[in-house]
């Protein structure tokens, strides 16, 4: 992994066009600006974990629950 | 096209009802083509099965039937496209406690049936809020 060491309002660069401001430092909370094109995807981890678990726990498993569902 | 299902076996299904990801569903990244059907006439339920996998379908339901306050920013992308939005539903065996997805919900080109999950970054919604009840309101405050 790439170490790189920056200051507040200091950034660095991914590529030609995807650019990374460290906005805020504050104890253990860094805010961080993107600017990055419209097609390259900027989540934070955590959150695109869990859809990634929600979805998979979404499939559905029993003909049963749906049955009751629209019984409705 | 006959489809082959889990729950109701080989079905004959129109072609039209073909919808192709170009934005997975996370964690189906190998799953691209599914058909969308509506459960009933009127009913605000929707399968999504998978063309490649009998084994996978998802419940999706019309968000602004359950959430009429749901909104939903879309990118410059979207602009003058007719789309229709939908959230993958989450049975539970307690059906009253099934949950929609309003995070990521999945968007469809109506026209060119590209379809995509979207991840509402910034938005208030959780992957788990109750269909049920009449309440946006997250299981889990996020």
């Amino acid at each position: 992994m790439l170490v790189l060491t920056r200051k507040r309002g200091q950034s660095i660069l991914v590529g030609d066009d995807v650019e990374i401001t460290i906005l805020e430092i504050d104890r253990d909370h860094v805010k961080l600006g993107i600017n990055a094109p419209k097609s390259v995807k900027v989540y934070r981890r955590e959150l695109y974990e869990e859809i990634k678990k929600t979805n998979v726990e979404s499939i559905v498993k029993s003909k049963d629950l749906i049955e009751e569902l629209f019984k409705k | 096209m006959l489809v082959k299902t889990l729950f109701w076996g080989n079905i004959e299904i129109e072609d039209e009802y073909k919808i192709r990801f170009i934005s997975p569903i996370l964690g189906f990244e190998e799953e691209k083509e599914f058909v969308l059907i509506k459960e009933q006439e009127d009913s605000p339920f929707y399968w999504l099965q998978s063309l490649r996998t009998p084994e996978l379908a998802f419940l999706l339901a019309d968000p602004f039937v359950f959430f009429p306050e749901y909104t939903v920013e879309l990118d410059e992308s979207y602009k003058d496209r007719n789309i229709a939005i939908y959230v993958i539903v989450s049975l539970n065996e307690n059906f009253k406690l099934s949950t929609a997805n309003l995070v990521a919900p999945i968007v469809v080109d109506v026209d060119t049936k590209e379809a995509s999950q979207i991840i509402l970054e910034n938005s208030l919604y959780t992957t788990r809020h109750y269909i049920f009840e009449n309440s946006s309101n997250p299981v889990v405050a996020g």
